[in-house]
């Protein structure tokens, strides 16, 4: 059983392959952009210079959910037109364990497009862009959760979406306001000292602690949400995501275990 | 050859557009208002210049046209890969090039209505945020007519020029996303020129730039933003560009007569 999800695993990896280059180059076109407003334009409106490189980790850091939600499509399509997925139901596997492996292949998909967004922005900027308080320990653990967060996410967000209409409403109605009031233009801390009320609610938001978890790693821990309580907060999210995801899909193609 | 099959297609789109105007402004609302709350209560707390929140919300709302009448391209494009109601159209009794022109300015009328719904709603929703004491009437319904008329026609160029759905999203990525986040969604055209001037005199060539700064000046006055004049001569300049090429492309792709 373990095998055969391996197996389906590393088909998905093989097909991820092939549309790696198309994809990587959509990615580069969305972070260029970026870069230029938030490092070298957004300083002559009166923001710190150090903002450019806070947003920039805010923009790698969403690149694996906005990945992620972008692969919901081909799932919609398969479920309403090719029915491939009930041939991979049909298989001697656990049927939640067939959702699992959506999960994380929406997880690789975000982590072949996101490994090296820093790197390369990095190379870009030089100097300008510090990693004095980077830490690879940190950087790696929240790296992996991040995917696998995006994954399970993007998972519930297909549970419950029927068509493409429904989806662009997910879209504009779910995961733009969880990124944009998460923290993907400031930190936590700021918002607090603004709109408390707000920044209370935004500690049931994961994606804050995508946001806040990724910037401590790159950018170091004065200023965020403590490293290691984002760390729980977001294994714990990724959990109750997991699981209701999981068994809304399970309802939905009237799945037997 | 404005006829009656003309204007009966126009009618026809407008009463099924009826059924989504609703869904379609919530949606555009929602967007708005995350990034507003962020910009104006949030970045101003970061050092950002004062009145940056009516800033964006300027151009948020001239933004809301433009992804308004992207959206509608999908719809356009299975059509022609799919039902094949185009061909229908096509055979009316009036100039097929009209038919091009028709999907355009519905494309222009449903994002007219969504935008002005979404400038009411701002407006009673953020009353003391959403100052138009620099409000010229006349300057904005200028702009308002051109910057529509522009992003129809430039919906059906993209359309025309998109092979199928699986290609949108690379045109998404590649040409719309740019175009919009390098045009002055968050900074004026002057800043550009201040940080990045070579840049900036590339972002002439970019319509967006004139639809964005055109606007701000009917709202927020004409000091620190490139020539209200301007901006619609050189929007009317691009308007003639998209239909044309839009229109040609259509009819070439299509096989018309």
């Amino acid at each position: 059983m373990i095998k055969l999800f391996f197996q389906l695993l590393r088909r998905d990896f093989l097909i991820l392959r092939k549309e790696f280059w198309a994809n990587l180059i959509n990615v580069l076109f969305w972070l260029a952009p970026n870069l230029i407003i938030f490092v070298y334009v957004l300083p002559g409106m009166g923001i710190d210079r150090e903002y450019g490189i806070f947003a920039l980790t805010g923009v790698i850091a969403s690149q694996s959910l906005f990945t992620s939600i972008s692969s919901i499509p081909d799932l919609l399509n398969d479920i309403a037109d090719n029915h491939a997925i009930y041939y991979y139901l049909s298989l001697p596997l656990h049927q939640w364990l067939l959702f699992v492996r959506y999960a994380l292949r929406f997880a690789m998909g975000s982590c072949l497009m996101s490994f090296s967004l820093l790197p390369l922005s990095k190379l870009v900027l030089g100097d300008i862009f510090d990693f004095s308080h980077f830490s690879l320990i940190k950087y790696l653990l929240i790296f992996i959760l991040l995917q696998i967060f995006c994954g399970f996410f993007a998972l519930l967000v297909t549970a419950y979406t029927n068509n493409m209409v429904e989806y662009e409403r997910a879209w504009v109605r779910i995961v733009w306001p969880l990124v944009c009031l998460g923290g993907y233009q400031f930190p936590w801390q700021v918002l607090f000292a603004n709109l408390p009320y707000l920044a209370y609610l935004n500690l049931l938001n994961p994606v804050t602690y995508c946001l806040e978890g990724f910037r401590v790693a790159v950018l170091g821990q004065a200023g965020y949400l403590n490293f290691w309580f984002c760390l729980v907060m977001l294994s714990l999210c990724t959990s109750m995501i997991g699981w209701w995801g999981i068994k809304k899909f399970m309802h939905r193609l009237d799945c037997i275990n | 050859m404005i006829n009656r099959a003309f204007v009966e297609l126009i009618r026809r789109d407008m009463l099924m557009f009826r059924f989504d105007y609703l869904k379609a402004m919530i949606n555009s609302m929602i967007w708005l208002f995350c990034t507003v709350v962020v910009s104006n209560y949030v970045l101003s707390a970061m050092g950002i210049q004062a009145g940056f929140g009516v800033f964006i919300l300027v151009g948020s709302v001239a933004s809301v046209s433009l992804f308004r009448c992207i959206h509608s391209i999908p719809g356009l494009l299975s059509d022609i890969e799919g039902e094949g109601a185009i061909s229908y159209y096509l055979t009316l009794p009036i100039k097929q090039a009209m038919v091009f022109v028709r999907y355009a300015v519905s494309f222009a009328i449903k994002a007219a209505l969504v935008s002005v719904s979404v400038l009411i709603c701002s407006k009673l929703m953020m009353w003391q945020v959403f100052d138009l004491s620099s409000l010229s009437l006349f300057k904005y319904l200028i702009i308002f007519v051109i910057s529509h008329s522009f992003i129809g026609f430039f919906a059906l160029l993209i359309a025309a020029y998109t092979p199928n759905m699986s290609y949108f999203e690379n045109v998404w990525s590649r040409v719309i996303f740019p175009m919009w986040f390098l045009g002055g969604y968050q900074f004026n055209w002057i800043t550009l020129y201040q940080q990045l001037p070579i840049l900036a005199y590339l972002n002439l060539l970019n319509p967006l730039t004139y639809i964005l700064e055109g606007n701000r000046v009917a709202f927020l006055g004409q000091a620190g933003y490139l020539n209200f004049w301007v901006c619609c001569l050189m929007l009317i300049l691009f308007n003639l560009i998209a239909a044309y090429g839009g229109i040609r492309k259509f009819m070439s792709r299509l096989d018309c007569v």
